[in-house]
């Protein structure tokens, strides 16, 4: 009797995950829209065109006011492996190698807020298992209206949202582009552009637009002003402390897209401005920043498989008028530049494969980019190259488990090879440290419910 | 004769249609251009055989029936409370603008601005038939 129900229970236990229900899958807009995961999106979190129509009409398709369904978790597990480890741990609390992470657990608002007059939000919350922290995470609240312009058809809308590019509905820009997954473990290059640096540290109201120009053609166009976050702010919303910036940041995106039959191509562009203080200043002269950027998007999606591809290059122009007189940077003015490109396939709604190639290049100043083990550069360059690889397997694509039918997962294995980093192949840091030696797999689980 | 004698009420009916919901001169659809229209607008999410429901529900025999009644799908609570009959002048209503017409409708879509195309989808999703 025992070893039957040893037996029995599973068996159970398997046909119930066996079981697949229909039409849930990312939990607050699969609840609110009836709809699986496969409907918006292409694994994650890369949007189909159902997905950029449901984003752009304000998240209110099959929603009316908020409702428990409207709520969701996420939690985001799993083990790093670095080719050499990092000395004195991967981060604080945690070990200079093989690592296992919880790195972030978070929980949304998804869906419509008043469907009626097209008002609808996304709101996640994160906590970070690596910095030990709660903080606001992607945050894009919108009103959309119908119009139209001329007898054709538009969509526009205003928002208020946290991040330069996570209004976007394609998938190269960075809020929503690769890596998809990213491990807070890895060792990160010494450059970032501001497109990128921004993200949650300000506040912004936007509005845009889309008009379907023709029945397969889309102009997308898009202008947001931010602020960014008073130091007291920053630090209770977890992302203390302040950026410090003068004025407003305004970021503007236009975009242009056809589709056809399976197909759709996007090509776009964005760009950013912003009058930084110097580090520890916040008020006095000002550095200028200016971020322009080009982006394309193909995808061509069947039921049983798609294809998609994107590109991004951005260019940033750095005016160190402020921070080159107080011996700040080596140089007065300097470029920093990012290239990425990335292809990925998702077979049979469960097995996803995504390729990946960045390379951030600009100026040598060893005022912004100094010598020290690891996460220094020797010789003051930015350059760091990288190729990365993910392999995915999404059991719930179309549906979890009848008990649990909202549930969605993503077992990924995540393997990134630099050959240069900060600079060089070798001794990059001057410390020794070769580029490979950062090479990482990250292998785990991401889980929404 | 009885075939000839329906299919000249459907579309005396689809022109008295066009012409009762829109106060102007309408043509009566071109179902072949309808049938493009749909490959190119709409079979992405939708189906046209009986039972079969992709992102959206299988559109055969819509014609006709009460919103939100095809059986197999979940349809949003807005279509569901509109009470709304498709014929000739609801779908030409809610294609012209989905969002407009039933706010929170699960068809994200801006809309067929040109009367001529509403007029041929329409005159399409009439032949269409159900079971």
């Amino acid at each position: 009797m025992r070893n039957h129900l040893c037996l029995a229970l599973p068996v159970a236990l398997l046909a119930v995950l066996a079981s697949t229900s229909v039409a849930r899958s990312i939990p607050a807009f699969a609840a609110q829209t009836g709809e699986p995961c496969s409907a918006c999106h292409i694994g994650f979190p890369q949007l189909t065109p159902y997905g950029r129509e449901f984003k752009l009409e304000g998240y209110v398709a099959g929603g009316s006011v908020p409702g428990y369904k409207n709520f969701a978790a996420m939690s985001q597990a799993g083990f790093t492996y670095l080719h050499s480890k990092v000395p004195g741990g991967l981060a604080p609390e945690f070990p200079s190698n093989n690592a296992w992470s919880v790195q972030q657990t978070s929980v949304f608002y998804g869906g419509a807020l008043y469907a009626p007059i097209g008002l609808g939000a996304f709101i996640q919350g994160t906590y970070d298992g690596v910095a030990h922290q709660f903080h606001w995470d992607n945050l894009d609240i919108r009103l959309a209206r119908p119009t139209e312009l001329a007898d054709k058809p538009v969509f526009y809308g205003f928002t208020v949202n946290n991040a330069p590019s996570v209004t976007d509905l394609w998938n190269a820009p960075p809020a929503w582009g690769y890596p998809f997954i990213p491990d807070s473990l890895a060792v990160g290059n010494a450059a970032e552009q501001q497109i990128s640096a921004l993200a949650q540290s300000v506040l912004g109201v936007g509005s845009y637009a889309a008009v379907n120009v023709t029945l397969n053609d889309m102009v997308y166009s898009e202008v947001d002003l931010y602020r960014p976050l008073p130091n007291h702010t920053a630090y209770a919303l977890g992302v203390g402390p302040e950026v410090s910036v003068a004025g407003v940041i305004p970021y503007w995106r236009f975009a242009l897209q056809h589709s056809w039959s399976a197909n759709s191509i996007e090509v776009g562009t964005l760009g950013l401005a912003d009058n930084p203080y110097p580090a520890g200043f916040s008020q006095g002269p000002t550095d200028h920043l200016r971020d322009l950027g080009a982006d394309a998007q193909f995808q061509w999606i069947k039921p049983n498989q798609a294809v998609s591809a994107q590109a991004l290059f951005i260019h940033e122009s750095q005016d160190w008028a402020a921070s080159y007189p107080l011996g700040a940077t080596q140089n007065l003015h300097d470029t920093l530049n990012t290239l990425t490109l990335t292809a990925s396939w998702l077979g049979a709604q469960k097995f996803g494969v995504t390729e990946s190639y960045n390379t951030v290049f600009g100026s040598r100043d060893k005022g912004l980019y100094a010598a020290a083990p690891v996460s220094g550069s020797a010789n003051g360059s930015p350059l760091t190259n990288s190729l990365t690889s993910e392999l995915d397997y999404y059991p719930w694509n179309e549906g979890g488990p009848a008990i649990f039918p909202w549930v969605n997962a993503k077992l990924f294995i995540e393997n990134t090879t630099y050959l240069r980093f900060n600079g060089r192949a070798r001794n990059y840091d001057g410390a020794g440290r070769s580029a490979t030696a950062n090479d990482i797999l990250f292998t785990g689980i991401w889980l929404v419910f | 004769m009885l075939k000839y004698i329906q299919k000249a009420a459907i579309w005396t009916g689809l022109t008295a249609g066009f012409v009762l919901s829109a106060g102007q001169a309408w043509a009566a659809g071109n179902t072949a251009a309808g049938a493009q229209l749909f490959q190119s607008q709409c079979a992405m999410c939708h189906a046209t055989t009986p039972g079969m429901a992709g992102i959206g529900p299988s559109l055969a025999g819509v014609y006709g029936e009460p919103a939100a009644s095809t059986a197999g799908y979940d349809f949003s609570p807005a279509l569901k409370s509109a009470h709304l009959v498709w014929n000739v002048a609801t779908l030409n209503k809610f294609l012209k603008s989905p969002q407009s017409t039933v706010p929170g409708t699960k068809m994200p879509y801006s809309g067929l601005p040109s009367v001529g195309q509403r007029a041929d989808l329409i005159a399409y999703l009439v032949s269409l038939k159900g079971k």
